[in-house]
């Protein structure tokens, strides 16, 4: 049995892997997670998808305090501002369009409607795709019943909170945090296994698993293990970010419950509304634009006053060729990253670290668990991969190089497949990859305007005024649904706000 | 609607497999004109299904009452195996859940740290449907979730030839219509390569754009026709052979199929209302006719039984199951051994995502893709699923089970027993047909005992779980005390 499991850097990675391995492991096996407070951590990711909160809610977080704390907001999707053309506008919410009809999915029947009578536009029929419109949030239960009740949500937080946020929580579970820098890492002369790491003040800590959570560095996977890494910028272009925090403008300023990406001429600009703040930043490709360019263009866009000096970012997107190499385990920017568009980093992490304890290793390193672990986990780096490339892809836009670039450019098979597949009759390849499914796929392919030559044969046989009525309905709940909720702030301020949405509501 | 949909259906072979074929399509698009070509085969048949047959059955708007009457249907909780790796061996696989998962730890794994801890107790135990199968009783689960009734699964027996003509009468409106005509021709489009008619000995040339080969192993159109090449499973999966008969029964009615390891075979026993369907399964060049016929019938009373039947089979699958315009089931497209999933069932999931994936006339090339590659991984499962049976089989009499001793297993398989050995954990892929619980279980069944358990589980008190999973125990005992007999359940539900 693995005795001692060794956590090196913090950061959000290392924090939820701390947090969910000291809440689930047996009290005979300790965790020691090494950081350095004078390492930055990129905290990148201050959005997430609702798959967060199953990772809270195993932990038995509770949600109130931890949005307290993390400067929380409720997040139901993402608005994309001129992906398909300039000018566009749509959101891919956490939730449905309509309900199925005899088992035939809502869109086939919005599909043939829309080429008769004209439906309505077809996000007027997705719940927390208007609630999003309206600046709305209700806390609720999912219930897949009702469609007032079908949605699903995440969070926006300030992800150097979070990580804050857990480590006190690992700490209080037994956690030993060790503050320094590693130096030195010495291997079993033989295996090749990771034996120790060595820190500045010449402490050697000794381990059983080390779980590499140095960040783009990939200190023990790469420069110990020298895991090389596949370069995806072929597909996803952007290797440069500049980011920065921003005052609201004033207390009237909305606070939205979604994540806005603007697509601008080399990359595409993001805003993450918090409680206290934004967060700003602009991801790009420095083969089309130049860093000072990017950052001209983020300081025009923001909507408030910086508070802080940018900071730009420079990756590789991509991932690491085997992310469970020995007795090592890579999770975070060490393991990939793809960028931040769909708020997949965070749920990489958590799904990493879901598989790590569902495959987690004895003493005897069986290659047959790492194998399956890096199985899945290049399942799920490749299908977000997938997902991410579709939103640059599909797309009208000849305004700049980028653009012509990522419209024009080779993309993967299956990609090219679950297109194909969508084009003819409107279906979507099945997978059961977990971070985006149906849905999901429905939303950005809809949003980016791609329309599918015809549709599903089994919508002729329901009568038409049947389809229309049954359209109708679900069009006025939706519209009726989201206008009875209450706005995002009040829920917040009701529920999880600090001083700052207090005074805003006390004008 | 697009002017290219498609109006007119040919399904050539009219047994069971064409007629469940003919019937979800119908239910699904009923304007669509079918022509079923050919005979119904004459076969009798009893069907061992899966839990999924009800999700089938909803779709068809079917009721269980008045299908299970029809077709002197029994209930199904559990697959029992007999004299399996060895004589005396034995253990059920049930389809509702062992236990219960504390937190996410599976319950396998505290299962697999008593059995090293030396702990005897028959893993069944922990499941009402193998406590319940074993005593022949029976309920229908219940929604509850506080009552351990809602730990029960179930599935149906059917005879197939009754089953087939239920579906028949149900289902098949005034634009389907069967010819019993041979075919003598078929006819490409020169260009596309598609198939345009079929021409049948009354001379007679029917046109269609979609051409469905549900013709057996014969597979007219699909490898006679279209070329389309079948890959062979045999050196994994060596069993070519059936003989079955049918064996009067009025007494108690089995929840359960019985599977029963023989030295040159398997036996398998499903239970109808009123009849024992009995099979022996084995591989021709080492069994000869009348040898199978002496191990079916032997120690039964010759007015009992019906004539031995006997049907070849080949395991393999064909190369693309949708090639242009063709689209084939059952054997056309695949055989395998019924020993966990029958064909019929197979065919029922596959004609399902057909539906899902329905084409218009021009076939297009990204569906057929999708549906072939979703196929393939489901009948890889199934291929799998089969063959873990074999490998804990401990004869060494008889070639047929020699020959599974030192077998390179398919890669997918190998993941999945290498990684459950190691504590007990299952490789998961998509399409699968089985969930964890259920070949968790069918791995201890077969004795492949993991050699550790999920570190995870540690972290929780062990006498509290003893205790938890002990009163789960008995709490099994005396629902199944309070169950009624499966035949008495059935007269009641039935009339």
């Amino acid at each position: 049995m693995i005795k001692k499991v060794v956590i090196v850097g913090g950061g959000t990675a290392g924090w939820m892997t701390a947090a969910a391995l000291s809440r689930h492991l047996p009290k005979a096996c300790q965790v020691h997670l090494i950081e350095s407070d004078q390492i930055a951590t990129v905290g990148v990711g201050e959005a997430t998808i609702p798959a967060i909160r199953t990772f809270n809610a195993g932990l038995g977080i509770d949600e109130q305090e931890f949005m307290r704390e993390t400067n929380a907001t409720f997040k139901l999707g993402i608005r994309f501002q001129n992906w398909g053309e300039l000018g566009e506008d749509y959101y891919h919410a956490f939730g449905f369009y309509g309900f199925p009809i005899n088992d035939v999915s809502f869109h086939q029947y919005w599909m043939k409607m829309q080429q008769n009578s004209g439906a309505a536009p077809i996000h007027e029929y997705n719940m927390p795709y208007m609630a999003s419109v309206f600046d709305k949030f209700e806390h609720k239960q999912f219930d897949n019943d009702s469609i007032a009740s079908r949605y699903f949500y995440a969070f926006q937080f300030d992800a150097a909170l979070y990580a804050q946020y857990l480590r006190k929580w690992s700490e209080a579970k037994g956690v030993t945090r060790i503050e320094g820098k590693v130096t030195e890492v010495s291997q079993h002369p033989d295996t090749g296994f990771i034996e120790s790491v060595t820190l500045e003040s010449g402490m050697r800590i000794e381990g059983d698993l080390f779980i590499d959570c140095s960040g783009f560095r990939a200190l023990l996977m790469n420069q110990t293990l020298g895991i090389g890494y596949q370069d995806w910028s072929h597909w996803l272009p952007v290797n440069r970010a500049w980011a920065v925090s921003t005052a609201y403008e004033n207390k009237d300023t909305p606070i939205p419950p979604y994540t806005r990406a603007r697509a601008l001429t080399g990359g595409w600009q993001w805003r993450i509304p918090l409680q206290n703040r934004t967060g700003d930043g602009n991801v790009f490709s420095e083969q089309f634009i130049s860093e000072d360019q990017a950052l001209d263009q983020l300081l025009e866009n923001i909507e408030g006053k910086p508070m802080n000096e940018p900071r730009l970012l420079r990756f590789t997107t991509g991932k690491r060729d085997k992310i469970w190499h020995k007795n090592c385990v890579a999770i975070g920017l060490s393991a990939g990253f793809l960028e931040p568009l769909e708020s997949t980093s965070i749920a990489l992490i958590q799904g990493a670290i879901l598989l790590l304890i569902r495959n987690f290793p004895n003493e005897d390193f069986d290659s047959a668990t790492e194998h399956e672990f890096n199985r899945r986990m290049n399942i799920k780096y490749e299908e977000s991969r997938n997902f991410l490339i579709l939103h640059y892809h599909l797309t009208r836009r000849n305004d700049t190089d980028f653009w012509n670039y990522c419209r024009t450019m080779a993309i993967p098979d299956e990609l090219k497949h679950r297109m194909d597949v969508f084009r003819h009759r409107g279906h979507t390849a099945h997978k059961n990859s977990d971070l985006f499914i149906e849905h999901n796929w429905l939303q950005v392919l809809f949003g980016q305007g791609m329309k599918p030559e015809s549709y599903d044969p089994r919508v002729d046989v329901v009568e038409p005024q049947e389809v229309e009525r049954l359209l109708s309905q679900m069009n006025k709940d939706v519209a009726q649904a989201a206008h009875a909720m209450p706005s995002h702030l009040e829920t917040l301020a009701q529920y999880c706000a600090g001083d700052l949405i207090s005074n805003r509501l006390s004008k | 609607m697009n002017n290219q949909e498609i109006n007119r259906i040919i399904i050539v072979g009219a047994g069971i497999t064409g007629v469940t074929v003919a019937a979800a399509i119908a239910k699904s698009l009923p304007h669509i004109s079918i022509t079923l070509i050919g005979d119904g085969d004459g076969h009798s048949e009893a069907l061992s299904m899966l839990p999924q047959v009800h999700e089938f059955h909803r779709q068809l708007g079917l009721d269980e009452k008045e299908l299970m009457r029809a077709t002197q249907a029994s209930f199904k909780l559990a697959q029992v195996y007999q004299d399996w790796n060895q004589t005396g061996h034995r253990f059920i696989q049930p389809y509702g859940p062992h236990g219960a998962v504390t937190e996410f730890v599976g319950f396998q794994h505290f299962a697999t740290k008593q059995h090293h801890l030396g702990d005897k107790t028959n893993y069944a135990e922990y499941a009402l449907g193998a406590i319940a199968a074993e005593n022949n009783r029976f309920s229908h689960p219940q929604n509850d979730p506080n009552s351990i009734l809602s730990t029960l699964a179930y599935s149906l027996h059917l005879d197939a030839g009754s089953y087939r003509q239920f579906l028949v009468d149900r289902l098949l409106s005034e634009n389907v219509s069967f010819n019993p005509e041979g075919i003598v021709d078929v006819a490409l489009d020169e260009n596309s390569g598609f198939i345009q008619s079929i021409t049948l000995e009354n001379g007679e040339k029917l046109e269609a754009e979609l051409f469905v080969d549900c013709s057996g192993k014969d597979a007219v159109l699909i490898e006679k026709t279209l070329g389309v090449g079948f890959e062979d499973w045999s050196g994994w999966l060596p069993a070519n052979q059936v003989v079955s008969i049918a064996i009067n029964s009025k007494g108690e009615v089995m929840p359960y199929t019985q599977v029963v390891g023989q030295s040159k075979g398997y036996l398998r026993h499903v239970p109808l209302l009123n009849r024992i369907q009995r099979e022996f399964l084995f591989n021709s060049e080492e069994v000869s006719t009348t040898e199978a016929i002496e191990i079916i019938t032997s120690g039964l009373s010759p007015n009992a039984i019906s004539e031995p039947q006997m049907s070849e089979f080949h395991s393999g699958q064909r190369i693309k199951q949708w090639h242009k315009n063709c689209i084939a089931f059952g054997a056309a497209a695949g055989e395998f051994e019924p020993i966990e999933v029958s064909n019929v069932q197979w065919v029922q999931m596959a004609v399902k995502r057909f539906l899902n994936l329905f084409p218009d006339q021009r076939c297009d090339s990204a569906l057929v893709k999708e549906y072939n590659r979703l196929t393939e991984l489901e009948l890889q499962h199934i291929r799998d699923f089969t063959l873990l049976h074999y490998l804990s089989v401990n004869r060494n009499d008889h070639s047929i089970w020699k020959n599974w001793r030192n077998l390179d297993l398919p890669e997918t398989l190998n993941n999945k027993v290498s990684l459950f050995k190691v504590h007990g954990q299952l490789a998961s892929y998509d399409e699968e047909v089985f969930n964890e619980g259920h070949q968790a279980s069918t791995f201890i069944g077969l004795g492949m005992w993991p050699d550790g358990h999920d570190p995870f589980l540690d972290a929780f008190d062990l006498e509290e779980l003893k205790q938890r999973f002990n009163y789960m125990r008995a709490a099994i005992r005396e629902a199944v005390i309070n169950m009624p007999g499966h035949r008495q359940y059935l007269e009641n539900y039935l009339n």
